[in-house]
């Protein structure tokens, strides 16, 4: 049924899921003095059917506004969102209302995301009797069938407990089979991991993993943690490194990872921690010129991570490097990578 | 390099509601001078606990019930508060978690300074405190002119956590405990956190005892590791030990788990199940639900630790007398 509404698009759009084009976002603070801070600064991205996507980079740095705004959960300044082609934001009521069950979003502290006076079964039931309006024996089945998917087994078992008798992954996993009531085609997870025990971080990475294979359900995630952006993508998908709210490279994750070309991506895969003492003592680490998470207004000028870079060129002050290929489904947007094929 | 800091068989509890939860069950382990100790486990095994009750800052509802920690000799836990006092700090001083808002938000940051000087009866002078001070703040790598008067609401969170360094270190402590120095931190602050640890071992030969629940950055920092689990330690060796040749199956299983950069991604396996509840944890062994090599002695029967050979000590039946 659903499926019609993305047939009556455009043929070349029914793959795409959700396309951003020339999104910004701008905060605006105080009331007789405004400021201005640019949170968001052009940012491109598709997001076809059956894609991973993880989007990294560090707090302040933009990611989660970017994910609420592919989720249509806040607006964006200037540029638009399509989903299924259509842009959500001329979107009439009713359309919205069909195509937003094909787009769920995982909130990132299961801690608050889950009621905790409701059982696990209302958590996932409701949602199924309210979109879905499944009702009865078959309730019961699907919402079985959905803790299967992710994991919380033997179903039943859980069925009459609560939200504060499962642990953080425990909790995320409900958080995900909350989101799957819909029969979503992408889900949006902002930092999925962060609130988890380290010893349950991979399962959660590996159950988005299985979901995306089994189902072709297109995952994007927010991460701050490279290692896991590795583990997510090291067979396919695609990474995109955020740093003061622009995409500073983006591409394939096993090239990205392999070969990272802009700074940023070197320091942050270079600076995350190795479980190997041998190799954590030898190597150097790189250290920055600044720390500080950059100020920006849409008067801004030059490359965002000019401030920091150690390879900095005068040109980097004042003009903002273009997101452009560097090799075949691989981007950067820094001045030096460009100056290589470019100028010589 | 001597021993500095004994913990022999701590025993803590919590009284909640609905029972107590048994948060440290016979911890023992040694620091040697100088060197520093990681204490790695997941959250709720009772890894805060150990340096609450080390430094006698358990919450209200907390209850040492038997252990002793000796600090050259001394039982740190049988002193009374006057004598307490003047080891706190001056000796042993402690670095809360800077997420957890330990700054007070009212006062700047020479007042923290000035208040920890009161605290512990030192009469300097504005001047000599204020010298105090920036060095310390030097120390960790932070402009005092820019920070001393400024409000812990004008810092970031990796400011924060050096501020707290540099407030522990102010009386020069010969051991700093650390409470996740660099968890709630960016990838790139944590980094420069752990240089700047590595950087004041050496230059002021202190001893670090830090607690985290990545042991990739206790593979960073440390010398030795104590692996904890449902408030046991499972396993503690040095650090090469702990990663060239785990013992433990939960060491085994944390080790495989961690989606570390340099990390082979098709071999990350993660471990099934769940933590336990420490209201009512398991018998036995606490790791055996989650096990795959769980024997029958392991439900029964608590492993005692044993040392192994290569210095590990190690706390499972797989090892020992029944194993192999």
């Amino acid at each position: 049924m659903w499926r019609a509404i993305c047939m009556a698009g455009e043929e070349d759009d029914m793959q795409k899921v959700i396309s951003v084009s020339g999104v910004s976002k701008v905060f605006t603070r105080g009331y007789f003095k405004k400021r201005y801070k640019l949170v968001l600064d052009d940012i491109k991205l598709e997001i076809s059917e059956g894609d991973r996507l993880v989007i990294v980079g560090e707090s302040g740095m933009g990611k989660t506004t970017l994910a609420r705004i592919m989720a249509d959960l806040e607006s964006p300044s200037g540029g638009e969102v399509l989903w299924f082609g259509q842009n959500i934001r001329s979107m009439a009521g009713a359309d919205k209302k069909r195509l937003r069950g094909m787009v769920q979003y995982v909130h990132q502290d299961p801690y608050s995301s889950l009621h905790p006076a409701k059982t696990i079964f209302r958590i996932v039931a409701d949602p199924l009797r309210n979109a879905q309006r499944i009702r009865g024996k078959e309730l019961k089945e699907k919402v079985k069938e959905l803790m299967e998917k992710v994991g919380l087994t033997p179903a039943e078992y859980f069925f009459n407990k609560y939200p504060h008798h499962l642990s953080g992954g425990g909790r995320q996993r409900l958080a995900i089979a909350r989101a799957l009531t819909t029969d979503p085609r992408v889900i949006i997870a902002d930092e999925p991991i962060s609130m988890i025990d380290m010893s349950l971080r991979a399962a959660i990475i590996k159950l988005f993993k299985d979901l995306n294979d089994q189902y072709n359900i297109a995952v994007v995630l927010v991460l701050h943690d490279i290692g896991a952006a590795k583990y997510f993508t090291y067979e396919k998908g695609e990474v995109a490194i955020l740093y003061g709210g622009k995409i500073v490279e983006m591409g394939e994750g096993a090239k990205v990872f392999a070969n990272p070309l802009h700074p940023y991506t070197r320091v942050l895969i270079n600076s995350s921690p190795v479980a190997d003492p041998q190799l954590a003592r030898n190597r150097v680490v790189e250290q920055l010129r600044s720390y500080e998470v950059p100020e920006r207004t849409p008067e801004s000028k030059g490359c965002p991570f000019a401030h920091a870079c150690n390879h900095y060129l005068d040109r980097c002050m004042e003009e903002n490097p273009p997101l452009v290929a560097v090799e075949d489904n691989h981007l950067a947007a820094c001045h030096l990578v460009h100056g290589r094929d470019g100028d010589g | 390099m001597g021993l500095i800091i004994k913990v022999e068989n701590l025993k803590a509890v919590y009284l909640v509601r609905e029972g107590t939860i048994k948060a440290a069950d016979g911890i023992s382990f040694d620091v040697e001078e100088n060197s520093v100790t990681a204490i790695v486990g997941e959250s709720a095994s009772g890894k805060s606990t150990i340096i609450e009750a080390m430094t006698r800052t358990l919450p209200l509802n907390g209850r040492l019930l038997e252990g002793r920690v000796l600090y050259r000799e001394k039982d740190l836990l049988a002193l009374n508060k006057e004598e307490l006092r003047r080891i706190k700090w001056k000796k042993i001083a402690l670095v809360p978690q800077a997420a957890q808002q330990s700054l007070n938000p009212t006062m700047r940051v020479i007042d923290h300074f000035r208040d920890t000087v009161e605290a512990h009866g030192i009469s300097w002078n504005r001047q000599e405190l204020i010298k105090q001070a920036s060095e310390k703040l030097r120390m960790v790598r932070l402009n005092p002119e820019a920070v001393l008067y400024a409000y812990p609401l004008q810092l970031s969170g990796g400011m924060k956590q050096r501020v707290l360094i540099a407030l522990a270190l102010l009386l020069e402590p010969e051991v700093l405990i650390l409470d996740e120095p660099t968890s709630a931190l960016d990838v790139l602050t944590q980094s420069y956190i752990i240089q700047l640890l590595k950087e004041l071992k050496k230059s002021l030969k202190i001893t670090l005892i830090f607690v985290t629940h990545d042991i990739a950055v206790a593979a960073e920092l440390a010398d030795r590791i104590a692996v904890i689990y449902a408030g046991n330690i499972v396993e503690y060796n040095w650090v090469f030990g702990i990663f060239e040749n785990p013992l433990h199956p939960y060491t085994k299983g944390l080790l495989g788990s961690i989606m570390a950069v340099n990390a082979d991604m098709s071999q990350i396996r993660p471990i099934p199940g769940d933590p336990p509840s420490l209201l009512n944890p398991p018998s036995g062994c606490r790791f055996h639900p989650r096990c795959e090599y769980a024997m029958d002695i392991c439900r029964q029967e608590k492993p005692p630790m044993i040392a192994v050979e290569g210095g590990a000590h190690v706390a499972c039946h797989l090892y020992g007398r029944g194993g192999r």
